[in-house]
């Protein structure tokens, strides 16, 4: 599923946010819309009103009035209803929203203070602050119907400061049924000011995903590679819980967080019993994983034994857990329960070993740059009629 | 029964009692007189002053007969080793609340005062490279002081 | 600047040498030992980490180093001791106190057609006049109740026999109610009732205030006739047919049966649960007799030593663990109180295990001539002639009264486990608790002496036992465990888990 496209820019120089409509417009309709055609109009004026324009077609930069990028390379994946993002500089075209998707997410900024070894969108030290609260504010407006989820992610959301809570407000002000998971490592909670300010938005409908990688500060310190930064998460998870604001514990499943697993739930039990779910997330490879991937490249046909420990102890102690990323094949049969198809769909495939597979339908399948590095054990099954071992949607 | 190192003697001087000489410097007489309190139903024991620098512990068992309460009376040699872990336990219970005393006092007195009124600063710092080089919104707010 | 990856080691800092967080800890038997911190974090090592520990020998980075760290046993320079995560953690460990006084208990009679051997109430037979609960008593009782801060109030009606004082009871509950909902309270009633003179309209009053009944079984029809003898000599039989009709009128699910232990039950633990079993009742309490009111008078027929009770408590243990693997749901009581401490974050609301201890601080006794005693047990006392637990009467008290009284206050200074011999240097201290009133009754002093206290060796005992299940690790013992702890059924925690 592409999300981003690139062309010609000319005529504008801030960057556009709108609406696509393949389809042409009447002058009242056209303020927030971006007309997208594979050629150009023969007249000038059937552009007029349009808040940009998009054409696979070539096109002389003095022909559009209106911001305009041409000779865009694909255009398929853009439908009508789609919001995009348009560059001036470099004429990106990025997907901010697909109506029809339940992956929707909102990107708040490049920058993080955390590096982890396997992060999944490395960081940018570049001051995007501004720039990419304004685009999403934009983008809150333009959304008409009221989406069912939508995800608040980056890097680290939180080093928006005020400009995160502007955000989050417009969120409950425009969709408050619309329920918020933000991603965030939870560290500047620690200052109770920061949590204050979150809790004071009342929020309706916000679910913090917070990442905990070990029972041991020094391990989790490694793989975030931050010092300071487990006694950061831990107290920030606890001036979340005071003040009502729910949270997720995420975890992903690698050589480093492994070894220690089962003793990470049972001290999420004890620590952080608050916890709405636990959620076990197998690795992706993608961003810095491959890099690190002689320290962090498990098969997780060899983890099964932690796994199952871990979910025995915090299923019977009455916290919800779930498994994603997991191929059924290699999932242990009696944790299928737990498996949800959780990747996004546009970056979800099957492999060619999945064509024979009686449970494909039940199965999250893979990332799709999992063709590069994935379990040597994977292999089709026969289909399954009991119903109780089939995992849930 | 003897001792392997020069801290600790015991001489066995009946059926029913034995003598314990300490080295004090190894065993306190906070241990020894813990240790005595757990073993004062079974055992009549006395402390008294030695001439040598060594704390001296004569111990009588109480019960001497098998009675219908208790058929299976403990023996001298049963009791000597039981009671010389519980000496050993309650000197490493001594260092532990002598190293530990104030910092429990700490986590009480945090447990039952208001919210916030006794808590650690966070340690650390949350900023990246980009705020660290030019401060905003997010250092004010983690900085603003919730009780003004 | 492009951001670089460290090492493992840049992260760590145990160069320096650890230093100790508050823990207790004890031998569990020879190779094994239990140590366990301030907060109720535990673990059960082998022979000699005590001492390796407080002698600063543990490796940096083995396992045990790292899980001890990780449980805040101790801490080194790699990060911060979390003391905050501590005190959060206290805190939840001692909510009970929160809230105060909870459970009210009202003496409604001391009348009674029973004559039951251990009964710790001095039975009266005759005037209603004399030993019914006045109504004047009864509604200043009420207005004492509501003075406690707690937003969940459980009123227990009691006796003699309560049912035989129902009008009384139809006094006090309507007012209750009333009174607890105009201050934005919860309220739970429940009577503790042998049955024997339930009408069918006693039993439809109480469905309609949804009241909880809590009846007697000691156990087959033997036992619990030797036990509490009747004229007609069939007060098992009554029994039986009366927890039926009270399941058909209130639900199943509204009657509770309690046993007492006699020396008599003891021979029979295997018998008493299946009993359990065949009435169809999914929890049994298997506790030991308090030495009080007329237990002491007819100690032959009912004194026994503790190692008595702990054999038939044990025998009876792995009985009710059998009857779960097979299936059947049951709940042993005792063992769930102290599972939840053990296994959970929280303390638990039961008063007799608690520290501070669970005597006025958690419970309130009124009697029915008004006076306030700071538990049953307090009560009987007083029967006895003894009233050194009396906080007071509801006629000349206020409820400041009562909880500044020199009664209350000498009691509630005997009434914490951490400062008491024994107890303070104790491994269990966190899961057990203290007992004032116990102490006094049998040893003549508050605080008592450890060595000999019954109380003591019970729960120590039973602690061992348990601590002994739990470090086997069984995965379907723990479910089980889990699904006491957790008022759930051992089907509903596979369900729930790998499987």
């Amino acid at each position: 599923m592409r999300l981003a496209t690139a062309g010609s820019p000319c005529s504008f120089s801030r960057p556009v946010v709108g609406r696509v409509s393949r389809i042409p417009l009447p002058a009242e309709g056209r303020t927030d819309r971006i007309l997208l055609r594979e050629d150009i109009p023969q007249d000038v004026e059937d552009l007029r009103g349009y808040r940009g324009f998009l054409t696979l077609a070539r096109m002389h930069p003095n022909f559009s009035l209106i911001p305009t990028i041409s000779s865009i390379r694909e255009i398929d994946h853009l439908r009508t209803g789609d919001i995009v993002a348009m560059e001036p500089r470099n004429g990106f075209i990025r997907t901010l929203y697909r109506p029809d998707s339940h992956h929707n997410v909102i990107f708040a900024t490049e920058r993080c203070n955390s590096n982890c070894l396997m992060c999944s969108q490395p960081p940018q030290d570049r001051d995007d602050a501004a720039a990419l609260t304004q685009r999403n504010l934009e983008l809150i407006n333009l959304i008409d119907t009221p989406p069912s989820r939508l995800v608040i992610t980056g890097g680290e959301p939180t080093l928006l400061g005020e400009r995160l809570f502007t955000i989050i407000a417009a969120l409950r002000d425009r969709f408050p049924e619309t329920y918020v998971h933000m991603l965030t490592n939870g560290r500047t909670f620690a200052w109770p000011a920061f949590a204050e300010g979150l809790a004071e938005l009342k929020h309706p409908n916000l679910m913090l995903g917070i990442p905990l990688y070990s029972d041991d500060s020094t391990i989790h310190d490694y793989v975030v590679q931050a010092k300071d930064a487990f006694d950061q998460t831990m107290i920030g998870f606890h001036q979340l819980a005071r003040r009502g604001m729910r949270v997720e514990i995420r975890v992903v499943l690698h050589a480093v967080t492994i070894p220690r697993l089962p003793q990470l739930a049972e001290y999420i039990y004890r620590n952080l019993t608050f916890a709405e779910h636990v959620a076990l997330m197998g690795l992706e490879n993608i961003g810095y994983a491959p890099r690190n991937m002689n320290k962090l490249w498990i098969d997780p046909h060899d983890y099964q034994d932690q796994l199952e420990s871990a979910v025995e102890i915090l299923s019977t102690r009455g916290m919800n857990v779930s498994i994603y990323n997991h191929q059924l094949c290699v999932l242990r049969k009696s944790l299928w329960k737990f498996a949800r198809k959780s990747i996004s769909d546009w970056k979800n495939i099957y492999i060619d070993e999945c064509e024979q597979c009686g449970v494909r339908e039940h199965c999250g399948g893979f990332f799709k740059w999992a063709t590069k590095l994935h379990s040597q054990h994977i292999h089709p099954l026969a289909p399954v009629l009991d119903q109780e071992t089939s995992p849930r949607a | 029964m003897s001792s392997v190192d020069d801290s600790f003697g015991c001489e066995i001087d009946s059926e029913f009692s034995a003598t314990i000489r300490l080295d004090p410097r190894i065993y306190s007489k906070e241990a020894i007189l813990k240790a005595c309190y757990w073993s004062s139903n079974i055992a009549y024991i006395h402390i008294p002053e030695a001439p040598d620098e060594r704390l001296v512990v004569r111990i009588e068992l109480k019960q001497k007969v098998p009675s219908l309460e208790n058929p299976k009376a403990l023996t001298i040699g049963e009791f000597v080793p039981e009671f010389c872990n519980s000496l050993l336990d309650f000197e490493l219970r001594r260092q532990v609340e002598a190293e530990t005393a104030s910092i429990r006092q700490l986590i009480l007195a945090k447990a039952f005062s208001e919210s916030g009124v006794l808590e650690d600063e966070p340690v650390g710092t949350v900023v990246d490279p980009v705020e660290e080089g030019a401060p905003g919104s997010l250092v004010q707010i983690i900085k603003a002081d919730l009780n003004n | 600047m492009p951001r670089i990856f460290h090492p493992l080691e840049a992260y760590s800092n145990s160069a320096a040498e650890y230093r100790l967080l508050p823990f207790r800890f004890l031998r569990l038997d020879n190779e094994a030992e239990l140590l366990v911190n301030e907060v109720g974090e535990f673990v059960v090592s082998p022979k000699g980490t005590a001492q390796a520990l407080v002698r600063k020998q543990l490796i940096p980075g083995s396992d045990t180093y790292l899980t001890l760290r990780a449980k805040q046993f101790i801490t080194d320079d790699s990060s911060s001791p979390l003391l905050d995560l501590l005190a959060t953690k206290y805190r939840t460990k001692h909510s009970f106190i929160e809230g105060f006084t909870k459970l009210h208990i009202f003496v409604v009679t001391l009348r009674c057609d029973h004559s039951c051997h251990y009964c710790q109430v001095s039975r009266q037979t005759m005037d209603k006049n004399t030993y019914d609960m006045g109504l004047d008593t009864a509604e200043k009782s009420v207005e004492m109740m509501m003075k406690s801060p707690a937003q969940h109030l459980t009123l227990e009606l009691q006796g003699g026999e309560p049912l035989l004082a129902f009008d009384v009871i139809r006094h006090i509950v309507p007012l209750a109610k009333r009174r607890a909902t105009g201050l934005g309270k919860a309220l739970d009633i429940v009577v503790t009732t042998n049955l024997a003179n339930a009408t069918d309209d006693m039993l439809y009053y109480l469905r309609d205030e949804n009241i909880k009944v809590s009846t007697s079984l000691d156990g087959p029809a033997f036992i619990h006739n030797a036990n509490r003898p009747r004229p007609g000599n069939n007060s098992y039989e009554l029994t039986i047919q009366n927890i039926e009709r009270a399941r058909k009128i209130l639900g199943v699910g509204k009657v509770a049966a309690l046993m007492t232990t006699t020396q008599l039950s003891l021979q029979h633990p295997i018998e008493i649960i299946d009993e359990y079993v065949r009435r169809g009742f999914h929890s049994i309490f298997l506790r030991p007799i308090s030495p009080y009111g007329f237990a002491v008078k007819t100690k032959k027929k009912t004194g026994y030593q503790i190692d008595d009770f702990l054999k038939f408590y044990r025998t009876g243990l792995a009985h009710i663990i059998r009857i779960n693997q097979d299936g059947y749901n049951l709940a042993e009581v005792y063992a769930k109180i102290v599972l939840t401490k053990i296994m959970t974050p929280y303390g638990t609301g039961f008063v007799d295990l608690q520290s501070p201890a669970g005597a006025g601080i958690n419970v309130l006794v009124y009697n029915y001539d008004g006076d306030v005693y700071a538990t049953d047990e307090a009560r009987m006392l007083a029967e006895m002639g003894d009233q050194t637990f009396r906080l007071g009467n509801v006629n000349t008290h206020s409820h400041k009264d009562i909880f500044t009284g020199e009664p209350f206050l000498s009691l509630v200074s005997a009434s914490c486990n951490q400062s008491l011999s024994g107890c303070s240097d104790c491994a269990f201290q966190l899961f057990c608790g203290s007992d004032p009133v116990f102490n006094h009754a049998t040893q003549g002093d508050m605080v008592g002496h450890r060595p000999p206290s019954d109380f003591c060796r019970r729960h120590m005992q039973v602690m061992k036992h348990l601590f002994g299940m739990i470090s086997e690790r069984d995965p379907e013992l723990m479910r089980i465990f889990f699904a006491w702890i957790r008022n759930s059924s051992l089907r509903e925690i596979c369900e729930g888990a790998p499987s």
